[in-house]
């Protein structure tokens, strides 16, 4: 065990675990010395013991996830406080499995029935105190009902496949389990000075007073520890976690003509020397804010089709909602999805000298920290980097241990929201170039790729805003790709020009093929991605990239109007 | 009266609260200063401005602390600041409200934001300025297609939108009642370690709520509040199955205004242990296919039969239209075109008086001094007699009352509407409580029937705790799953004795599309001469396959 924020103790653990020595690290029995593991353990026996044959359909897995996430928010708006508070909850998820692997109730509905897939369980709460009875009273109770529930979805799983036509994909519903897993390490949480940071935060904050054209802005730093426990019939036993340090700012504006744009930007890292200083900060809400003036003047942009850019940030934040989602193991198998991948497999998607892995093992790149870093995913099978794309050809998929054909196997990629099925999904993202140029070099191979089209320009992709989330508290559109901070680049020498109103259409994907230069830039996004099994952390990492076409058209129009009066801050009244 | 309004200003005075407000009270300033800009210079193009704007700013400490089963399972403890801006557009006569345009939610023409809990001029006034202009563009919004649904429907009444008020100036001292945080988090988990006592309850919880606060309200024509008060509770709430499988759900709350009201830890486990023995009755019990004959409301089920038989029927008498006529939410409620009739038993005589803080030493949850729309409260005469003599009026006239009698009332972000405080229901004669129960077997042998109703808790119109009081005098026996059938508005026409004690019940009243306020209702046990009980028709669920695993081995109590 090792103190609370004691950084040492942290990396030290680390280190033993480089060189294998795991295995001293852990206490023989963690069950014995963790009370949760301990109340998790008993009553997985005992149930188990109890319900594998309690009905003719057999109880053949059953998995405890606890997930333990303490928050500390501090945000202010023009130099005062808005929230400063903390808060600890404690979840529970009950995986249940009645039938066989071949065929249980998790099985996919098909047809009419098909939307029965959708919707999230019900969030269980466990208590926050390390108590055995009360642990033991939440754990038994969820695990009667998540058994009675997968009894009764078993039985529609039988009709439902009765009634509709084969499956292409027979695979099926379970992949083997590996040997069990044992792991016990803790995240240390980091100690969070409040005076302090109420201070900075406020600072920050109060940079935008006086602005009249920010209309709305805000500073905040969010300290996340999330501790997962989980236990399975398997015989695994897990205790992991991750520590998540936010700082971020936002600033927004409307244009005359009712479109609302904005700036923000975040800095992550799992300790408080991950985040930038004070004169990075600034200067950084200076860039916002000229970007902002820039964006409220910009003209709306026309339809286009042409070469652009995606830089570095832009381009991983395409990765992931254009390619990352459709590679993941579900989407091969349900009938309802798009399937855009499933029979390309050793065949080329992407230009030849681009290679795409994700590995969720590598906590950082370069020495910035990666927020989709984990060590064991949500059903308790370690994480590893799985080959996506090798030098433009598609060589796998994200999967959970919910097999399709050719990938019998979990690769460490099912995820969750606590309250939710898991899924596969994306950690760390990464798409690297075989060659690559300086990006002044990029910049010129577009304005020759531009008289080469004979186009008078092109466009430069600096922000796009996907399925991630701002602040925590502003919902975005899941895989919905919208360009927020987009340059207009002049084959005639002109200055460049920033437009608005950017949405790309058509068939994105026919982009990745079109990839003609990569910059020698890689920069990482850090963000939380929203799919079927809620919100998870994930990091994309790309270089800027030279795409010979991409299609874009106007967004609809907003209607809403600029406020009518100045904001009252410095209005002579 | 806006023209008026300007030239006040202009000649550099101001309206009545100008010299009242307290030059050290930040966020009064940041209001004033915001809202005398809005009246002066928010204008769209050459539409008009707001005739009549009001913004309610409300900070505190909020907390809230949970566990179940001896644990914790929740502490959180926050500072916040709310505000809303309300706007109208048109005048007294004819404006944007008492309107639902269709897709919008009710009363869209008002501003709603937090901001800076830590009363900041700048921050506060940036966040009113937002709320103001986002108000003031959905009240034109609103009153352009209320002015065309009125075309339409070629509609020429003349009822005002809003009435005319004298201005309230009433501006107590900030005060706030502290939470010892660490005390009561130990005490709510004791409290929920009464449960391990009860193996016939699956699943329990046990929650503090506390909220400590200042509301301030500042309106254009002059009114300017500032009132502080604390609100506590303390809920419990149990669900488990009967002996037959069915669902058996139940919860408690209890609200204190201030720590000193708060029974002792001993009082309080002894009355949880209480409610966790109804809910064992409960399991235990068994159910009704049909019954019609007597029904006495003991206590807080006397309450809940006021409510929903009486209050309902009286709040919120201004209708709304709606856009989409298949929308009745905000239809005017039934009793409104009784005024001056019979709707009671004759020896009834019903009031609200929110200025009552007490009834015989308990709290009263539904005390206010000054209503949401800045009217001091009133107390109202309801029913004398057994006859309608008025309603629960805001500032939204009807052709029946045209002013308000301080019962605008609403949670901080719902809509003031017509709503109740304390109610409280005298009757002319009375007899012992014991005497009502040996009232109901007399009744019960003269119409032949084994055994009356007793219901000492309702959900609605749903009994929740109810009880067989057999004729011969054996012990009473719980009763579940019963809901009543056709009631109606006879019930309380056919109330035949009420007891000579008075119980007081505190809750959060909820009103059919509206937002709960505090309220009380004071009354006597009541003795109902026919109702008619069925079961309720609910599947039982199948009983857990395993036994709790902290009662599992050990001998049953």
């Amino acid at each position: 065990m090792h103190l609370p924020g004691d950084p040492m103790n942290r990396r030290l653990f680390v280190l033993a675990l480089v060189f294998g020595l795991e295995l001293r690290a852990l206490p023989a029995r963690p069950e014995e010395t963790d009370a949760v593991l301990g109340a998790m353990s008993a009553e997985l026996a005992r149930s188990w013991s109890r319900l594998a044959h309690a009905e003719a359909t057999p109880l053949y897995y059953l998995g405890y996830e606890v997930t333990d996430v303490s928050e500390s928010w501090i945000s202010a708006s023009l130099g005062a406080l808005e929230n400063d508070a903390q808060d600890s909850a404690r979840c529970l998820d009950v995986d249940v499995r009645v039938g066989s692997p071949r065929l249980d109730n998790t099985h996919e509905f098909k047809g009419r029935d098909s939307w029965m897939d959708y919707g999230q369980r019900p969030r269980a709460r466990l208590v926050l105190e390390d108590d055995p009875a009360a642990l033991r009273a939440g754990l038994w109770q969820q695990t009667d009902a998540a058994y009675k529930a997968a009894l009764e979805r078993y039985t529609k799983v039988e009709t439902n496949r009765a009634v509709t036509a084969t499956e292409e994909d027979s695979s099926p519903d379970f992949s083997q389990a590996a040997a069990p897993e044992r792991f016990y390490a803790a995240a240390a949480p980091p100690r969070l000075d409040r005076e302090l940071w109420r201070a900075k935060v406020k600072k920050y904050s109060a940079y935008f007073k006086g602005r009249p054209f920010v209309y709305e802005s805000g500073a905040g730093l969010e300290v996340e520890r999330v501790g997962r426990r989980m236990v399975s019939s398997e015989g695994t036993r897990i205790l992991t976690g991750n520590v998540y340090l936010r700082l971020s700012f936002r600033i927004s504006s409307r244009t005359p003509d009712g479109m609302d744009v904005y700036r923000f930007k975040s800095y992550d890292g799992d300790r408080f020397s991950d985040l930038p200083s004070d004169e990075t900060v600034f200067r950084d809400m200076d860039r916002a804010m000229a970007e902002l003036q820039a964006l409220r003047a910009a003209p709306l942009v026309e339809p286009f089709a042409g070469p652009v850019i995606l830089n570095n940030k832009a381009a991983a934040v395409f990765f992931h909602e254009i390619f990352g989602h459709r590679v993941e193991g579900q989407r091969q198998k349900h009938e309802s999805e798009g399937q855009t991948f499933t029979k390309k497999l050793g065949q080329p998607v992407v230009s030849d000298f681009i290679s795409v892995y994700d590995d969720p093992a590598l906590e950082r790149f370069r020495g910035t920290f990666l927020r989709g870093a984990y060590k064991y995913d949500d059903e308790g099978v370690k994480s590893r980097r799985v080959t996506l794309v090798g030098d433009g050809i598609l060589r796998g998929f994200l999967m959970d241990r919910m097999p399709i054909a050719g990938f019998p196997r979990s690769n460490g990629h099912g995820r969750r929201e606590p309250g939710h099925a898991v899924v596969a999904r994306m950690g760390n993202t990464i798409v690297e170039a075989s060659r690559s140029v300086p990006y002044a070099e990029l910049r010129r191979l577009l304005l020759a790729e531009l008289a080469r089209q004979k186009k008078p320009f092109g466009l430069v992709f600096d922000d796009i805003s996907g399925g991630f989330t701002l602040t925590g508290r502003e919902s975005v559109q899941a895989f919905k790709v919208q360009p927020l901070l987009v340059y207009k680049v002049y084959a005639d020498g002109r200055p460049d020009e920033v437009v608005r109103g950017v949405d790309i259409v058509g068939t994105p994907i026919a982009g990745f093929m079109k990839i003609l230069a990569a910059g020698d830039d890689p920069e990482i996004f850090n963000g939380s991605c929203g799919a079927e099994s809620g919100m998870v952390p994930v990091s994309a990492v790309a270089p800027s990239l030279l795409i010979s076409e991409m299609e874009v058209e106007k967004v609809a129009k907003a209607q809403a109007k600029p406020p009518i009066l100045p904001p009252p801050f410095g209005d002579k009244d | 009266m806006r023209s008026l309004l300007v030239l006040v200003l202009l000649a550099g005075l101001r309206p009545a609260w100008g010299a009242a407000l307290p030059a050290d009270d930040k966020v009064f300033q940041a209001m004033r200063a915001e809202l005398d800009r809005t009246m002066r210079r928010l204008r769209m193009d050459d539409l008009p401005g707001p005739y009549f704007a009001s913004y309610a700013v409300r900070d505190g400490i909020q907390a809230f602390i949970s566990a179940s089963f001896g644990a914790l399972s929740s502490s959180q403890e926050r500072a916040f600041l709310e505000l809303r801006a309300d706007l109208r557009v048109g005048d007294y006569s004819f404006d944007d409200n008492n309107f639902l345009p269709a897709g919008l939610p009710y009363g869209a023409s008002s501003g709603q934001a937090s901001a800076s809990f830590e009363d900041d001029y700048d921050n506060l006034r940036h966040a009113l300025w937002a709320a103001s202009d986002e108000a003031y563009k959905s009240a034109l919004e609103s009153l352009a297609k209320k002015t065309a649904f009125k075309k339409k429907h070629m509609i020429a009444e003349s009822n005002d939108d809003f009435s005319r008020e004298p201005s309230t100036q009433s501006l107590a001292e900030v005060s706030r009642t502290p939470l010892d945080r660490a005390l009561w988090e130990q005490r709510i988990k004791d409290l929920s370690a009464v449960f391990r006592e009860f193996p016939d309850i699956q699943e329990s919880r046990v929650e503090l709520g506390y909220v400590s606060g200042t509301r301030r309200l500042l309106n254009s024509e002059g009114t300017a509040v500032r009132g502080s008060d604390t609100r506590i509770t303390i809920n419990l709430g149990v669900n488990t199955q009967a002996v037959d499988g069915s669902r058996v759900g139940d919860s408690l709350t209890w609200h204190y205004p201030d720590w000193k009201d708060v029974p002792g830890l001993e009082a309080l486990k002894a009355e949880v242990k209480r409610f966790a023995q109804g809910v064992v009755d409960e399991v235990h019990g068994s159910t009704v296919e049909a019954y019609v004959g007597p029904v006495l409301f003991e206590a807080e089920a006397a309450a809940e039969f006021f409510d929903v038989l009486l209050v309902d029927n009286i709040s919120n008498p201004r209708g709304s239209w709606a856009e989409d006529e298949n929308n009745h939410i905000y239809d005017a409620p039934p009793f409104v075109s009784r005024l001056g009739m019979r709707v009671a038993v004759p020896f009834l005589n019903i009031v609200d008086d929110p200025a009552l803080e007490r009834y015989d030493g308990v709290p009263l949850f539904g005390h206010y001094t000054i209503d949401d729309e800045g009217v001091p409260a009133q107390r109202v005469e309801l029913v004398r007699k057994g006859k309608l003599v008025d309603l629960y009026m805001s500032r939204a006239p009807i052709r029946e009352r045209r002013h308000s009698n301080g019962h605008g009332r609403a949670a901080f972000f719902g809509e003031p509407s017509g709503r109740m405080g304390n109610l409280v229901v005298t009757p002319e004669r009375s007899v012992p409580l014991a005497e009502l129960k040996d009232r109901l077997r007399a009744m019960c042998r003269e119409l032949e029937l084994d055994y009356g109703i007793l219901v000492r808790k309702m959900d609605g119109l749903s009994p929740v705790v109810a009880y067989k009081v057999f004729a011969d005098g054996r012990p009473d026996e719980a009763v579940r799953g019963v809901e009543f059938t056709g009631a109606g508005l006879r019930p309380l026409r056919d109330i035949v004795a009420a007891s000579r004690e008075m119980s007081v019940f505190n809750f959060n009243h909820g009103s059919n599309g509206r937002s709960t306020v505090p309220a009380s209702v004071v009354a006597p046990s009541i003795l109902v001469q026919e109702m008619e009980l069925k079961k309720v028709d609910r599947k039982p669920e199948k009983k857990p396959y395993l036994e709790h695993p902290y009662f599992e081995g050990k001998a049953k109590p």
